[in-house]
């Protein structure tokens, strides 16, 4: 193995790599793409207190009521003024008393997905008034909550959603990557090629993979300034641990894109089974939302996909998820030895094919 | 006409070999509709919540106390959306729960059992329960809806297990209903107009940039078929497909049961203008594409960001002013509210009609000042 021809080999893996819009895209854009809008959506409900939430209140109503009720509070004059309200993004939920009948009427926007939060208040809404109505004064059962950080420092819900960014960026950027080397190199016929030179299979392959290392490394370091700067982490990564794990989810994903293609041969077939893959594992990352949330009979499948590991060891990192160091050194070598294992073979199954 | 009609099945034909096009037209939104109703209108539903709650008692509960909440954790109870996890440290507990293991930890305070006594003399301080719960989203979850638990039980404990005459009812936005706003229904158009975006961001420009770069358009200029039948062929191969991805979307909303609203006339015209709209757009999309390579890098930013921001899944409207202008320019965002506000019973704004004609015009204007070009640099 020449040093030489090894690094002119990953130079020209590197530019070839930064021509090819679909493989830059799905390394760098997406991953800054899904971080600017998960976090300005998201980030921007994390950051908002529960204090700041608006009920427009329409109704003859006792001062009491509005005393217990632990939002701000507008009244308004009738139902037209709630539409208006709420339109206008003045209130953020309608609520009309009618004290006689001992009715409430919720009025709101339709519902949508990152409403859960109204879900809840209006929950608490209903007991506060039960208990007014019952003339309940105080509570049976107090209950003081106790926020409790994970790491060193609190964290917030952001924390755990751009770190899934980052867990997502690395399984793309690994999987996409080798199905580009083998697939589309192999279909120009630029393995041959590369074969009637003195380059060798194994060299070959390892300065593709460092190329495409390189191109994740970039992508890591991206999200993390950006999400540093823009949303305001609360998180310190441990850089070094960050590193293994950088290292091996991306070997780990770049074996699995190999797999993929070592079943689907056909690099087209490849690249939509592996979007299908890629797609279904947002779903199943708890990266957006809670897996809990998911119905019951295909939580399992979860456990199956790698993105699970990948974003705990990534937390694990950012100190925002405690896994024991046993179980932070084992996922870490399975998907190192496994996604060389793979590498390995196809330098051997695919070059040898193209000869 | 009979040479539109073979080239258009020629290309419906080629089109749908590609295991793709059918996957992300047709197959992708029924999936994604089936899963998102399967996952979002779940929230809330007790049977399907299994959040681990962990528990520590500073001092054994006695009397009423401990028959109240040993009948309330027990799993027995089909109200209790919770599996209870019991621990005989606190440590233990609180370090559980900085590993996920557990979803929230109850700690039930020494001098408890003084709520025993409180049922009698109602003066007596009782210490609180202590929740502790992380900001991950699923304890954030679990520690609200323990909130909401633990209020309905105080409710139930005051009125003696007596039930509140409260009538509650909701409303979107001033509509009463008979029937409640499910997220199915707010869901639907969204996917419709997934599925209509699918033929015209990728399938559209990507098979023009195909010909382009393959040459086809210059093959086909050596046979009798004109530019405008070649046009008219390509868009009525996406055109079919196109209905029968809203054939099958249809079918399943009927399974599902959704709203009957969108059976009505005026939602199927309006969804065949949100039709004519975004392929209008596709087409024009066509036209600035150079290569393949571009138009998949291309397309996929603009999907994403329209599926994203145009109010498909969450309210986008109050975003930072720096996605919030992609909101407003995009033409989805209207064509979405337009069939949402007839999903409702309520009549449609000029805006949902005025933005997506000026991109309709705009769009087709460019295309056919640019389709002509094409062929002709082709050439």
């Amino acid at each position: 193995m020449k040093n030489k021809r090894m690094f002119s080999l990953i130079s020209i893996f590197s530019k070839e790599t930064f021509r090819n819009w679909m493989e830059v895209f799905f390394t760098l854009l997406l991953p800054i793409l899904l971080l600017l809008l998960f976090g300005t959506i998201f980030g921007t409900e994390a950051s908002s207190n529960n204090d700041e939430y608006q009920i427009g209140i329409v109704g003859d109503v006792d001062e009491t009521i509005t005393n217990l009720i632990p939002y701000q509070v507008v009244f308004l004059d009738d139902k037209n003024s709630i539409t208006k309200a709420l339109d206008q993004n003045q209130v953020d939920l309608g609520l009309i008393i009618n004290d006689e009948n001992k009715e409430i009427t919720f009025v709101q926007k339709e519902p949508d997905m990152n409403d859960q939060s109204t879900i809840f208040i209006k929950l608490e809404l209903q007991n506060i008034l039960k208990k007014h109505y019952a003339g309940i004064k105080e509570d049976f059962i107090n209950i003081e909550f106790i926020e409790t950080s994970i790491g060193a420092s609190p964290e917030n819900s952001l924390d755990f959603i751009i770190t899934g960014v980052i867990a997502l960026s690395l399984l793309s950027g690994g999987m996409f990557s080798m199905i580009n080397v083998f697939g589309r190199y192999k279909k120009y016929g630029l393995i041959k090629r590369f074969l009637a030179s003195p380059v060798k299979p194994l060299e070959f392959t390892l300065s593709a993979s460092i190329s495409k290392l390189f191109l994740n490394l970039i992508s890591m370091f991206i999200i993390i300034i950006l999400g540093g700067v823009l949303f305001n982490l609360n998180f310190y990564f441990n850089w070094l641990s960050l590193f293994c794990v950088f290292i091996s989810s991306s070997i780990g994903m770049m074996g699995l894109g190999v797999l993929l293609l070592l079943i689907f041969k056909d690099p087209a077939v490849t690249s939509e089974v592996a979007t299908i893959l890629y797609v279904a594992m947002t779903f199943f990352s708890g990266v957006y939302f809670p897996i809990e949330f998911l119905p019951k009979s295909i939580r399992w499948i979860s456990n199956l996909l790698p993105v699970k590991y990948v974003t705990d060891l990534i937390r694990f990192s950012g100190n925002i998820k405690q896994i024991t160091l046993n179980n932070f050194i084992v996922i870490n070598l399975v998907l190192f030895i496994s996604g060389s294992v793979l590498m390995f073979i196809s330098s051997k199954v695919f070059l040898k094919e193209e000869k | 006409m009979k040479k539109i009609i073979n080239l258009t099945k020629v290309f419906f034909i080629n089109s749908s070999r590609e295991f793709a096009v059918p996957f992300w037209t047709i197959i992708f939104p029924s999936l994604f509709f089936i899963l998102f109703i399967s996952i979002f209108e779940n929230i809330g539903n007790v049977e399907n919540m299994d959040f681990k709650i962990g528990i520590y008692y500073e001092q054994p509960l006695q009397g009423i106390v401990k028959n109240v909440f040993d009948e309330i954790f027990s799993s027995q109870n089909n109200n209790n959306p919770f599996e209870i996890i019991e621990y005989d440290s606190f440590e233990k507990g609180l370090d559980n729960l900085k590993k996920s293991k557990i979803n929230a930890f109850v700690i039930f305070p020494q001098n408890f059992n003084l709520l025993n006594i409180k049922f009698f003399i109602n003066e007596l301080e009782v210490p609180a329960l202590k929740v502790y719960y992380t900001n991950e989203n699923t304890s954030l979850y679990a520690k609200n809806i323990f909130d909401v638990f633990i209020d309905e039980i105080n409710v139930r404990i005051n009125t003696k297990g007596e039930v509140m005459p409260l009538t509650i009812k909701e409303e979107i936005l001033g509509i009463e209903q008979s029937e409640p706003y499910r997220y199915r229904d707010y869901l639907f158009p969204a996917i419709i107009l997934m599925s209509i975006l699918t033929v015209a961001v990728f399938n559209m420009p990507f098979d023009f940039s195909f010909n382009v770069e393959k040459g086809i358009f210059k093959k086909l200029s050596s046979s009798p078929i004109t530019s405008n039948g070649f046009f008219v062929s390509f868009l009525l191969s996406h055109i079919i497909l196109l209905i029968i991805s809203l054939f099958v979307l249809y079918i399943e909303a009927y399974l599902f049961n959704v709203s009957p609203y969108i059976y009505k006339l005026n939602f199927i015209s309006y969804a065949l203008f949100s039709i004519m709209v975004i392929l209008s757009v596709g087409l024009f999309l066509s036209s600035l594409y150079k290569n393949m390579g571009a138009a998949g890098a291309i397309s996929q930013i603009i999907y994403q960001a329209t599926i994203f921001l145009s109010g498909f899944y969450f309210d986008v409207t109050n975003s930072p002013w720096i996605i919030r202008w992609y909101v407003y320019f995009n033409p989805v965002t209207y064509l979405v509210d337009g069939m949402r506000k007839i999903m409702l019973g309520s009549s449609i704004a000029l805006v949902n009609i005025l933005i997506p004609v000026i991109w309709m015009i705009s769009s087709i204007l460019i295309f056919s000042l640019t389709f002509k070009r094409m062929i002709y640099n082709e050439k």
